[in-house]
């Protein structure tokens, strides 16, 4: 059986999950401390605005996408497939993902304020959250682990 | 059934909201959903009239609304916003307050200066030893343990200096002191953008770093139009870290005495000052008074609109373009320039984000797009297509 989605979906979260990968770690003061930002074609990385508003804008596709592809499969796909225990770990990851770093743009707003130590929760965990995406990511080529299969098959595979 | 837990949704968070003291501002005589009559219907809170909090309306506006709800939301989901609830606390009635700075009876005496130092001196850095540099040498050490009598400009151990404008305006000579410190931004780039949420906005309006959480990255310095965050290095928690790769110090501002406002008192530079320059007050009340003040003078208003709001409000009979020409500018010497709304991008983008996953619910309940993301395609029995729950790249399934 046929993934669900096309490969324009999946590259599309492809190409999402590494702007934010890089516009994120560009909101650490680490990139011009070690100089990748003065490398020719990188020095935009340096541009804390610049990478923070790409940040927020890929936020924005991600979420777009997460809703469109989790209703797709509630609603259709899931009757034919079910998730296996990596697709559900990976699926949860991503909402906690999404779910930090919806944390960390209300505090952003003019409005609203947390403390030092709250804030730092929301921050390391957004961080832990993407570090653990992209290593699932890594295993999931390395060892081609499944992250659903079809409804029926009970083959361990 | 959405409807359902919608409103289950607001109920959960209008009660966290009550019990941790943020719903406080009901405007009189709201209509809708704001309305202190249906929240009592709808909630039996017997919901209270506190205080007005944003100065920039009457009362309550939609968008303090909702985020204030998020904000209750939020703290189901994260144990430290308690603790966000009582740093916030520490602001008499929450008030956003702001201060008003009479430049026309700036003398240049230095009270505030030497109030400031005095006051604060307690919460300057002391650190021991050599200070380690970095590898790459970037950020560079700065020591400013051995300059302390510095008064000239902004340091660590110098959070208000006076800026002197010379010049001649309308055929006059002018000159003009200006007490300069942090601005305290309605919307601070600095707490947004902050890795570390060392720095933060006060529910008074005031704005602080924390030199308990700061590890002195100096963004805060970057992002703010000003600049006015000043590092000391050799202090603060990245010693106890990784103290040659990560950090270098802590970053050190005014703070307009927290301390202070915090049991009532005012700020040390507005008590100190002989001439009556500096006033502290409801924003609303002192923004009424700075544009009465300017009109009375025909003067200008400068720290009303500049990156989009600040509570600090600095009245002059000279246009602060002039002045801005006229100091002497530099680090710790900020300029007088105009600067747009840094954050404002940042502000439509998150409510963007907030309507993404909606779209895309409604999109993937239409089946809208579904060229893009493909049509169902037939089953052709296990085993018949490579791609079986392997073979693409992942996305959320």
């Amino acid at each position: 059986m046929r993934a669900p989605i096309t490969r324009r979906v999946a590259l599309t979260y492809v190409l999402l999950t590494t702007l934010l990968a890089i516009t994120g770690a560009a909101q650490l003061p680490l990139l011009d401390r070690y100089r990748p930002t003065s490398t020719p074609w990188l020095g935009w990385l340096g541009d804390y605005w610049l990478t923070h508003r790409l940040h927020y804008a890929g936020a924005v596709g991600l979420l777009f996408l997460c809703g469109y592809v989790g209703t797709r499969w509630l609603l259709e796909w899931r009757r034919e497939r079910r998730l296996q225990a990596f697709g559900v770990l990976r699926a949860l990851t991503l909402v906690a993902l999404c779910l930090t770093g919806a944390a960390r743009m209300l505090k952003n707003l003019p409005s609203v304020s947390f403390s030092p130590r709250a804030t730092q929760l929301i921050d390391c965990s957004h961080l832990l959250f993407a570090v653990l995406l992209g290593t699932l990511a890594v295993l999931r080529l390395a060892l081609r682990a499944q992250s659903w299969r079809p409804r029926g098959d009970n083959s361990d595979r | 059934m959405l409807s359902s837990f919608a409103v289950f949704t607001v109920y959960i968070n209008v009660i966290v909201a009550r019990r941790e003291g943020a719903l406080r501002v009901l405007r009189p005589g709201a209509k809708g959903i704001y309305s202190r009559a249906f929240l009592d219907v709808l909630f039996q809170t017997g919901a209270r009239q506190v205080i007005v909090h944003d100065s920039r309306s009457a009362g309550i506006s939609r968008r303090r609304f909702l985020t204030t709800l998020g904000a209750a939301g939020l703290s189901l989901l994260t144990p430290g916003t308690a603790l966000a609830q009582k740093h916030r606390s520490k602001s008499p009635a929450g008030l956003e307050l702001a201060t008003l700075l009479d430049l026309s009876k700036c003398t240049g005496c230095g009270a505030c200066v030497e109030a400031c130092r005095r006051v604060n001196a307690a919460k300057f850095p002391h650190p021991e030893g050599p200070i380690a540099p970095t590898p790459s040498g970037s950020p560079p050490v700065e020591d400013w343990s051995a300059r302390r009598e510095v008064t000239d400009r902004l340091t660590p151990y110098n959070w208000l200096f006076i800026q002197t404008a010379r010049g001649s305006f309308e055929g006059e000579k002018f000159q003009i002191h200006i007490p300069r410190r942090c601005m305290h931004c309605q919307n601070p780039p600095c707490a947004n953008l902050c890795p570390w949420g060392a720095a933060a906005r006060e529910d008074n309006g005031a704005v602080r770093i924390d030199p308990g959480a700061c590890v002195g990255g100096g963004k805060c310095q970057d992002v703010c139009p000003w600049g006015f965050p000043m590092r000391q290095s050799g202090v603060g928690p990245y010693l106890k870290i990784l103290p040659r790769f990560f950090g270098n110090g802590v970053m050190y501002m005014c703070d307009r005495c927290q301390d202070r406002v915090a049991v009532g008192g005012l700020p040390a530079c507005v008590d100190a000052c002989p001439n009556g320059v500096q006033e502290m007050g409801p924003r609303a009340e002192i923004t009424a008074r700075a544009h009465a003040l300017a009109r009375n003078m025909s003067g200008y208003v400068y720290g009303d609109t500049e990156n989009g709001g600040t509570n600090t409000f600095y009245v002059s009979p000279v246009p602060f373009e002039i002045l801005d020409a006229a100091v002497r500018t530099g680090p710790g010497r900020p300029r007088l320039a105009a600067p747009a709304d840094v954050a404002a991008d940042e502000d439509r983008l998150a409510y963007a984000a907030l309507l993404a996953p909606v779209a895309g619910v409604i999109a993937g309940a239409l089946r809208l797009g579904s060229r893009f993301a493909g049509p169902e395609p037939p089953a052709r029995g296990h085993g018949e297509d490579a791609d079986d729950g392997r073979g693409d790249s992942g996305g959320p399934r």
